[in-house]
């Protein structure tokens, strides 16, 4: 069968299947199963189709399928098929990183790569969401994929168990439409800085140490902003403060924001301003850098 | 809680004798709000609230004397933003600035 033909084809299984749920405003919206788009996967294949490509066809159709059907309302079909056929990149798949991890799997974007070269120990279980007793010892990337595949399976991941250095950071970034720092030292920041740089994709860097952290999206046009990721051989704050769980969670949501900001032209991006949120006094405060040079 | 560096406190080259150092004390003084983030708040007065602090610096002061009144080492300060603009250890203060300064962070 033809491209075009097998594309109509797919699209007739998935009307088929079609049901159907009333919004508050009294409209008729139509969704799909996950069963039921398995089920259009497999009609009359050899193979299956992959189901996230299932999901992009019903939403062309503007057929929802039933697990963002509470995602409408603040995102258009348009948008949701936008975020399917997205590529995001997180390195680090620990604090920070499992929440982006978690929220952007379950709102819906199409690909994510993690890069994690670390294994699970017992003083991650105090915030690492994708951490638990039978993780200990196990990749990060690995578990994140499968965690992924067991939320939403329309999501494909691919784990990159590595640390990312010079030699493979081009490679392993290039091609996504966001990145996002879910690392856990300054030296590897930089270096994910000068990479999303020199491949022209906007970097979601996000920090914390204590009950305090901060973002900041750092777009490849603006001026670059080394001094974010200088500690010139001092201790960095987090190693006095520790980490709690409290700041990853607000942290790592934020950047899940930017990310969706980012791949959907929304809103109001922390571009050229960093969010400093501190907790345990209830501030979230914006601070901005000059927009026309690296004023440092 | 409001702490005053008096003039003198602040340290003027070439202004040892006691002719200038009457010259400066006479110099109308800046009211300063300083906040200190992370670990840097150690470096607040005893009894500071909402991690800041009020200092009275000499017209003329410079964020650097701001670090100097406070005991905090200039290589644990990274970002500096005076009303919530980034600026350097040697942007001069106007009145009732509100000055943020941040140790560098790299948790995740």
């Amino acid at each position: 069968m033809n491209p075009s033909g097998s594309r109509s084809a797919l699209a007739d299984a998935i009307r088929k299947r079609a049901g159907s749920v009333t919004d508050a405003a009294g409209k008729t919206v139509r969704t799909i199963s996950i069963s039921d788009a398995k089920s259009a996967a497999s009609e009359g294949k050899a193979q299956d189709i992959p189901i996230g490509d299932v999901y992009c066809r019903a939403l062309e159709e503007e057929i929802w399928p039933l697990c963002y059907i509470r995602n409408r309302g603040s995102i258009s079909s348009q948008e949701q098929l936008r975020l399917a056929q997205s590529r995001v990149t997180i390195v680090g798949a620990g604090g920070l990183g499992g929440y982006v991890i978690e929220l952007l799997a379950r709102i819906g974007i199409g690909f994510l790569a993690v890069i994690d070269s670390d294994g699970f120990d017992e003083s991650n279980l105090n915030r690492q969401l994708l951490s638990d007793l039978d993780a200990i010892g196990r990749n990060k990337a690995d578990r994140a994929k499968q965690r992924v595949k067991a939320v939403n399976p329309a999501v494909s991941v691919a784990a990159h168990a590595v640390r990312m250095t010079e030699e493979n950071a081009l490679t392993l970034l290039e091609g996504c439409h966001a990145a996002v720092d879910g690392l856990d030292n300054l030296e590897s920041r930089r270096l994910l800085h000068s990479t999303c740089r020199l491949l022209h994709i906007p970097m979601i860097h996000g920090t914390i140490s204590g009950f305090e952290g901060r973002l900041m999206t750092l777009f490849p046009e603006d001026p670059p902003r080394e001094d974010l990721f200088d500690a010139d051989g001092e201790a960095t704050a987090e190693s006095i403060l520790g980490t709690p769980p409290l700041a990853p969670a607000v942290i790592g949501s934020l950047q899940a924001m930017e990310v969706i900001k980012v791949l959907l032209g929304r809103g109001q991006p922390f571009q050229g301003k960093m969010l400093w949120a501190d907790l345990e006094n209830g501030l979230l405060e914006p601070f901005s850098f000059s927009p026309l040079s690296n004023d440092s | 809680m409001t702490v005053s560096f008096g003039p003198m406190e602040i340290r003027k080259k070439g202004s040892n004798s006691q002719q200038e150092q009457a010259a400066c004390s006479q110099v109308s003084a800046l009211k300063i709000d300083v906040f200190l983030y992370a670990t840097l708040s150690k470096y607040l007065p005893e009894g500071s609230t909402n991690r800041s602090t009020t200092l009275n610096l000499p017209e003329g002061a410079i964020v650097r004397d701001i670090i100097e009144a406070l005991g905090v080492p200039e290589m644990s300060v990274k970002l500096i933003f005076i009303n919530g603009s980034h600026a350097r250890m040697e942007t001069p203060l106007s009145e009732n600035d509100r000055i943020g300064l941040f140790p560098p962070v790299g948790g995740g």
